[in-house]
């Protein structure tokens, strides 16, 4: 059943070049925030940064779009990449498919769902929503995998995810009816996804804990190494599979509905990003998810840079952006496998 | 008892789709034996196995098998053991492995040791390389997963539970290893190397070895003691002389069977169907 996409070239991935591609993840993403948060509309030069830190204030102007505008929504991005490109690996990993992702799947449908129903039912309020968002997150999740890993081909786990995606946005539709104009220019953007809600406040409670969140999934890279084997092997090698399938399953929906709540559906960074780590240094998940965190942050850093630049000062919904690049990444995928079997 | 049990089982009844399979079963295998596991399709060979190894709480997919009675793996029961216990105590060799992605084979055969995180790297890397050197795959290590024939597959498979059964030896002083048609798409050489290699674990005294076969023969050569299941007749259970019999064996796969002496092995038989 497996491999029909004929993913994860077999690189000799030394620890030396696991570590190196690590560290130019890194560098790389330095960069990104450098650039994302000092061009855009108004630019500000990075020598400017510089003297900032030194207590030299020359442009209030520019200090207060860089610190409070700017900076938030970098690292707003910066974390949702982190959790999505980590959770697509891991969820690649769990239901022994190459084309699951949180969007694909549903997962991010079920926890705007969730999210539209908490501002709908309570009116806002960040708790709630995140609550709602995991809960509607998890439910699609669950329902992804009863549906998806009965049928022994990919192609279920596409089909459930379309069924999932479907009920998740007629019943957000339903929803929205009743919302005002101004209510359904935000749900519209926010559906395509968005960085601009961010704020230091929100990223004060949702850093830590997608951090906690990614760092705990981290841990369990030798079961998902073996789950690359198989369900059996895995219990074989040690690892109740029951209880290692729910972990995981809370701990992507704990990490993703937050994100989701405050983003909204950004597709297919979690199915790219794993996918060209893999290429790149290998399938071992003790690399694989720390690459695909530090790539995802870097792919959405930059993906947001451009959604900001390309139309200025206008700008895309992030989501497009990511969809623009990440829906050919898809296709060709699908003809690969298609030309491998 | 002079000799540890690698498996223990008494009184084991197998229910499959309502049908009892292998009905109160008593056996005991000791550390330094090979049992052998025959039977035609559908005796309940596999479901045994699984039984064995813990795996009859409702995992795996398809039809779903029940076991009563007790089942000890060395000394653990298995009933209530966790998968972390189990995985301690006991390794096991399925079918066929097919991976998501391709890892490095080495990487692949090094996953044996993952039950003992507390297993020096080093040592590990020394029986990844014994395992590589027994089962002679030296020459594919830098090949993909996917591209290996079935066979190699299955061999890199099997260095993987070979490094899982050192492992065990090696913490716990023997272990259960359970292995299902491991034979099955092996050429001939490969077939009786990776029986030599089960007869050397054995008589090192690491494991007691439970190994499904379908060729009567080979079960014949290399097993101390044979099970024969069948879907219809009581199990018949003992050693190679008291199994292969032409009466039973013509009686359970419903073909005519001779059984001879061995053309060239002293005390060796010789089965083979005479249709």
């Amino acid at each position: 059943m497996i491999n029909l996409l004929g993913i994860g070239r077999l690189r000799p991935a030394t620890p030396l070049t696991t570590s190196w591609g690590l560290l130019l993840l890194a560098v790389g993403l330095f960069f990104a925030v450098l650039v994302a948060s000092t061009q855009g509309a108004y630019p500000i030069a990075v020598a400017d940064l510089w003297s900032w830190a030194f207590g030299h204030a020359n442009d209030e102007v520019a200090q207060t779009i860089w610190l409070d505008i700017r900076m938030p929504r970098v690292l707003l991005g910066l974390v949702t990449g982190a959790v999505l490109g980590m959770t697509g690996a891991v969820m690649q990993a769990l239901f022994r498919n190459p084309l699951a992702e949180p969007g694909l799947v549903g997962l991010s449908a079920g926890a705007s769902l969730g999210a539209v129903l908490a501002i709908v039912l309570t009116g806002g309020g960040f708790l709630w929503i995140g609550g709602f968002a995991f809960l509607g997150g998890f439910a699609a999740t669950c329902l992804a995998y009863l549906l998806g890993t009965r049928s022994q081909t990919p192609a279920g786990l596409l089909l459930a995810g379309i069924a999932i995606n479907a009920v998740g946005f007629s019943a957000m539709g339903v929803l929205i009816v009743h919302a005002n104009d101004a209510e359904l220019r935000d749900l519209t953007f926010w559906n395509m996804g968005s960085l601009a809600a961010a704020n230091w406040q929100m990223l004060a409670w949702l850093i830590p804990w997608s951090g906690l969140a990614v760092a705990i999934l981290w841990r369990q890279w030798r079961a998902l190494n073996a789950l690359l084997l198989g369900e059996r092997e895995t219990f074989h090698l040690g690892f109740d599979i029951r209880r290692l399938r729910w972990h995981l399953i809370l701990l992507i929906a704990l990490a993703v509905g937050p994100t989701v709540a405050v983003t909204g559906g950004i597709g297919f960074v979690g199915l790219v990003l794993p996918h060209l780590v893999r290429l790149w240094l290998g399938a071992d998940h003790r690399w694989v998810l720390p690459a695909s965190a530090l790539g995802g942050a870097l792919a959405l850093t930059l993906a947001d840079w451009l959604s900001r630049v390309v139309i200025s000062p206008a700008e895309l919904p992030i989501g497009i952006v990511t969809s623009l690049i990440g829906g050919p990444f898809f296709i060709w995928l699908l003809l690969r496998g298609a030309r491998r079997r | 008892m002079s000799m540890q049990s690698a498996l223990c089982i008494s009184d084991v009844t197998i229910q499959r789709g309502g049908r009892a399979l292998a009905k109160s079963l008593s056996l005991s295998l000791p550390v330094g034996e090979i049992l052998g596991v025959l039977g035609p399709n559908g005796a309940g060979k596999t479901s045994l196995l699984s039984a064995c190894s813990g795996e009859c709480s409702g995992e795996g997919s398809g039809e779903r098998s029940q076991a009563s009675g007790e089942i000890e793996c060395t000394g653990v029961r298995v009933a209530t053991a966790t998968a972390q216990a189990l995985s301690r105590r006991r390794a096991v060799l399925p079918q066929q492995s097919t991976l998501t992605f391709n890892l490095p084979i080495r990487q692949i055969i090094e996953m044996g040791a993952y039950p003992f995180p507390e297993i020096d790297p080093l040592m590990v890397r020394r029986w990844c390389d014994a395992a590589i050197a027994q089962t002679d795959l030296q020459a594919h290590l830098s090949k993909r997963y996917d591209a290996l024939s079935g066979g190699e597959q299955q061999r890199v498979q099997f260095s993987r539970v070979l490094v899982h059964t050192r492992a065990i030896a090696h913490v716990n002083g023997a272990a259960c290893l359970f292995l299902d048609e491991p034979t099955s798409s092996l050429d001939l050489k490969h077939q009786s190397q990776l029986m030599s290699g089960l007869r050397e674990i054995a008589k090192a005294k690491l494991a007691g070895v439970f190994i499904i076969l379908h060729d009567l023969n080979m079960a014949a050569r290399w097993c101390d003691q044979l099970l024969l299941l069948s879907p219809t007749f009581a199990p018949v259970y003992g050693s190679a002389r008291e199994v292969l019999r032409e009466s039973i064996l013509t009686k359970v796969y419903g073909v005519p069977m001779s059984v001879v002496p061995h053309p060239t092995r002293l005390n060796g038989l010789w089965v083979m169907s005479d249709e």
